[in-house]
């Protein structure tokens, strides 16, 4: 059989499992067997054990299980409440400053923490009750949280860039310094339109009254000094990775180590949380883990296939400029986001796509970088935006879906704006890492 | 009708139990970093250590995770479905994964098994036999996924008793 019918029918199986609901860890690695079955015999399958005994054996990886916890552990701790607080006293009084603010804290958290969903749930909590008690505009309410919620994986530390940069083999330091621009010009993006919005109709962001953003110096020096130590972790943890002090697995590791000093600090460390903080990371790095292994196993088959040569064939064949490869290449992210996890295209497209940008002289640091835009938008897009039904668990009951997923239509397009911008100017990118490793 | 519920009970409890590795394993990478920058003297042992106790978390979250079932679906079609369809569509999944981690347990084996014949060692500064033990776990990670699975098949085609904590599977 050729190439291409393996590979179509490869493609089949994946969505076939899918449809009916097979977990996707399971898919990819029950593909992978039946297709090394087939196409080498049973002596093949020690291969797959053996990459995924390769895989859990780099260091790298330690990386994600410390930054879970690292977050799950400030998560647990009042230090979202407080930073919103303190937030609120800067921009409580602006038109839209309630937006303004929790957009602040978004990024404060998202720079804590390195993965969706907890940040969203948070803010969904503290941020969006405010600002629905104000009068605010539902839609604008609900689409910064979301959208501001979603930057968790866009600012660094992020689990999505560790596991591209394993996948990739790219520096994850490199990818931690290029994606910090692109992050922020995301979050301003988002605060621009906020403050055009309440500007032009200062009905959809009403500020706060006065006295509630009274608060006796006492109390702020209070909120200053339980937020003190958290911030400090963040600017520790960044700061000793883009200094090159420390591997960015030991950088999470003082990570966690100074979440847990911060929550101690505060008198909010109690074993209760530390046990439920690694119950979280255990489940989560089974689910991450187990994926990656599946789909670890089913690239390593079609790359002995000569599949993954086979594309990449394929696309410098097309008769199209090469940006036009990486538009198309976005097009399918943007595709296939619309039903998969970051994960799984990740793990499935990745190794494939990686070498072609490669092949075709571009820098896989920058297309990292967009491949991250890209997941943003794949968090809010319906049918399954992850970030919609974060929030759906949390909001007030009268918040519908379909309403949630109307709310991102504006913040979809901010995306898409931001996306094509790293496209068009890749500085943006990869200035940062060029003026700081040289 | 069988009682099962201990598979579930192991599951859980194993997993908190291994999930204690992550706490280890930051202080050991505190020590280290102190070691180093603090008394300029690098351990051989801290980089190997964490590496394998951090896979022995993964490995066996595979389980925990499946226990808990959180394993990530794409459920839009499954959602769909008429009810009888849906148990159908359940009862594949569960043997599509068992076939899966069955073949897994399989060749994890007789790679496991070559590393205990030849003690294998990770051939660095420290050299201890951590490849036996990260090989192993991975039999036995898969094993008590397995049995996971097996139960919670069990359960759906109504041979077993069904979990306390999941009266609403999915």
């Amino acid at each position: 059989m050729d190439l291409g019918s393996t590979t179509v029918l490869i493609l089949a199986g994946i969505s076939l499992l899918l449809a009916i609901g097979v977990p996707l860890a399971f898919t990819t690695g029950a593909v992978a067997m039946v297709a090394a079955l087939l196409a080498f015999g049973p002596n093949s399958l020690t291969l797959i054990a053996s990459r995924t005994y390769s895989l859990v054996s780099e260091f790298v990886l330690v990386a994600v299980p410390m930054f879970i916890l690292m977050a799950s552990i400030l998560e647990r701790s009042g230090v979202a409440r407080d930073l919103f607080k303190a937030m609120h006293l800067l921009a409580g009084g602006l038109r839209g400053g309630l937006a303004l603010q929790t957009m602040a804290v978004a990024v404060v958290m998202a720079a804590m923490t390195g993965i969706i969903g907890g940040e969203i749930v948070l803010l969904g909590l503290i941020a969006l009750p405010q600002m629905l008690r104000l009068g605010y505009d539902r839609k604008l309410a609900i689409g910064v949280v979301c959208a501001g919620g979603s930057l968790g994986t866009m600012i660094p530390p992020s689990i999505v860039l560790i596991v591209y940069g394993l996948t990739a083999n790219v520096s994850i330091g490199d990818l931690f310094v290029a994606t910090l621009l692109p992050g922020l010009l995301l979050a301003g993006l988002y605060a621009a339109y906020i403050l055009l919005r309440c500007h032009l109709d200062p009905s959809l962001g009403p500020p706060a009254p006065p006295e509630e953003r009274k608060l006796p110096l006492g109390e702020k020096l209070a909120l200053a000094r339980g937020l003190l130590l958290p911030l400090l972790v963040v600017v520790w943890v960044l700061g000793t990775i883009y200094a090159g002090i420390a591997s960015v697995s030991e950088a999470a590791g003082m990570g966690v180590l100074g979440a847990m000093a911060s929550a101690l600090v505060r008198r909010e460390l109690t074993w209760e949380i530390v046990r439920h903080s690694l119950y979280r990371t255990m489940t989560t790095c089974g689910m991450l883990l187990w994926l990656t292994f599946g789909a670890n196993a089913l690239i390593g088959v079609y790359n002995l296939m000569g599949g993954t040569r086979f594309i990449q064939d394929l696309m410098t064949g097309l008769p199209i400029s090469p940006i036009l490869i990486i538009l198309m290449m976005m097009l399918i992210l943007v595709v296939l986001g619309l039903f998969m996890d970051w994960i799984g295209i990740l793990l499935l497209t990745m190794p494939i796509f990686v070498p072609i940008v490669v092949a075709l002289e571009f820098d896989p640091v920058w297309f990292g970088v967009l491949f991250c835009m890209n997941m943003q938008i794949s968090y809010l897009t319906p049918p399954f935006g992850p970030a919609c039904f974060y929030l759906k668990s949390v909001a007030p009951p009268d918040i519908e879906l379909g309403e949630i997923f109307n709310a991102m239509w504006p913040f979809i397009g901010l995306q898409v704006l931001g996306l094509a911008l790293v496209l068009v100017f890749p500085d943006i990118a990869l200035w940062l890492p060029r003026v700081l490793f040289g | 009708m069988l009682d099962l519920r201990v598979v579930d009970r192991l599951n859980r409890r194993i997993g908190e139990v291994v999930s204690y590795v992550f706490l280890v394993s930051v202080a050991i990478m505190a020590y280290e970093v102190a070691a180093r920058y603090l008394f300029g003297a690098p351990t051989i042992w801290a980089h190997e250590s964490t590496i394998t106790l951090t896979a022995l978390g993964f490995l066996f979250g595979g389980a925990y995770t499946l226990q808990r079932r959180e394993h990530i679906q794409i459920t839009a079609l499954y959602r769909l479905f008429p009810r009888r369809v849906r148990w159908v569509a359940d009862v594949v999944a569960h043997l599509v994964m068992l076939f899966y981690v069955g073949v897994l347990i399989y060749a994890g084996w007789i790679v496991a098994a070559k590393a205990w014949a030849s003690m294998e060692t990770s051939a660095s500064a420290w050299n201890q036999p951590t490849p036996v033990v990260i090989k192993t776990a991975l039999v036995v990670g898969s094993l008590l996924l397995a049995l996971q699975g097996l139960v919670h098949l069990l359960q759906l085609l109504g041979l077993a008793r069904r979990g306390d904590d999941d009266t609403e599977a999915r």
